[in-house]
């Protein structure tokens, strides 16, 4: 059951696609499970699509048709990338499946770090159950996507499936409850701000990607 | 749809939006979406994808096409859906078709669209809210 959705203005900046691609991914993973959301952008893209026929047409510049043409025997190579092992034993969307992750950082015995790559701040954090992360506030936004297990943080208790987004004016540090280990989906505008200096040391060894 | 794209990048977003919709014919679905719609989504997760392989060219092209689904209400058929859409586009005020117009094809967060028309953000929200309550109110009404 999913309690936590992207905003109206979110699902909306989503369906024009003017979030990063980080960002973007993030809510096409919760989109996907969610199909309260995917009616939201169904219409969304609807209205996208009839104000595309309300345009006037515009002509592509001279041979424009003819390199498409040459381009359409060009076989498009669809790679498909390697789950990680580690990942093997979770339930991923299929979107974030496309992409490539590398590899992962344990931070603690409890806590992991994965990038997506290509994907500008975007990564993958695990915690262990009853395991906290380092108190930080956000320069930006952030959007969370749980993919399993549950995590509570001073904006409430977040499991599969929710969509969690904070600011700058958010300064948490959110738990994996008591009920499992907690695997999330995260991409930022900024990188995270930690308070405390042991994690800021950690944070810059791993090179400001998180 | 440029969205703040210069001439000769939109110029090749557009030959690979052709590319991908001639690539892709086969999994064009009528019953789930209409033409427009369907290459307007193909266009949007292109660029998305465009500013990925500018910054790291070695990542995987991709063109995600997951989020293409329809209204849960799956007995109406998209394409009729998508005439209500057009006919209640038309129902809106002009104030409201203004803004989700500007936040549809200009590469414009909404706090930028309330500083070109002169009104507050709070305005543009509520408009787009307004417009979109309306909108799905009127396509679900139909159903």
């Amino acid at each position: 059951m999913i309690h936590h959705h992207p905003s109206p203005e979110i699902l909306s900046d989503y369906a024009r696609g003017a979030l990063t691609s980080g960002m973007m991914l993030v809510v096409a993973c919760h989109v996907l499970e969610c199909t309260v959301c995917r009616s939201e952008v169904g219409l969304w893209n609807s209205v996208g699509g009839a104000m595309l026929d309300t345009f006037d047409p515009v002509s592509l510049k001279e041979g424009a048709l003819v390199d498409v043409l040459s381009r359409l025997d060009i076989k498009s190579v669809q790679v498909r990338s390697k789950r990680p092992r580690f990942l093997r034993s979770y339930s991923i969307p299929a979107s974030l499946l496309r992409r490539q992750i590398g590899p992962r950082r344990w931070v603690t015995p409890n806590i992991w770090f994965a990038p997506v790559k290509g994907d500008l701040l975007t990564y993958l954090v695990f915690a262990r159950r009853n395991t906290m992360l380092s108190f930080h506030t956000h320069g930006g936004r952030e959007f969370t996507q749980v993919l399993e297990g549950v995590f509570e943080d001073t904006a409430g208790r977040f499991g599969i499936g929710d969509f969690a987004e904070t600011n700058e004016s958010v300064e948490h540090a959110p738990k994996a409850t008591s009920e499992g280990s907690c695997l999330c989906l995260i991409s930022s505008e900024t990188p995270m701000q930690l308070k405390y200096r042991p994690a800021r040391i950690i944070q810059s060894l791993l090179g400001k990607q998180y | 749809m440029r969205l703040g794209m210069s001439a000769s990048a939109a110029e090749d977003l557009a030959q690979d939006t052709m590319l991908a919709v001639w690539n892709k014919a086969g999994y064009f679905d009528p019953a789930r979406a209409s033409a427009s719609t369907w290459i307007f989504t193909i266009a949007r997760n292109l660029r998305t994808d465009l500013h990925r392989r500018e910054r790291d060219p070695k990542v995987l092209a991709e063109a995600f096409d997951y989020d293409l689904d329809p209204m849960p209400s799956d007995h109406v058929l998209a394409i009729e859906r998508e005439t209500r859409v057009r006919d209640a586009l038309k129902q809106i005020s002009a104030d409201q078709a203004l803004v989700i117009r500007l936040s549809f094809f200009e590469e414009r967060p909404q706090s930028e669209i309330a500083q070109a028309l002169g009104i507050p953000l709070g305005t543009v929200k509520s408009r787009v809210r307004l417009a979109m309550n309306k909108l799905r109110a009127l396509v679900e009404d139909l159903q």
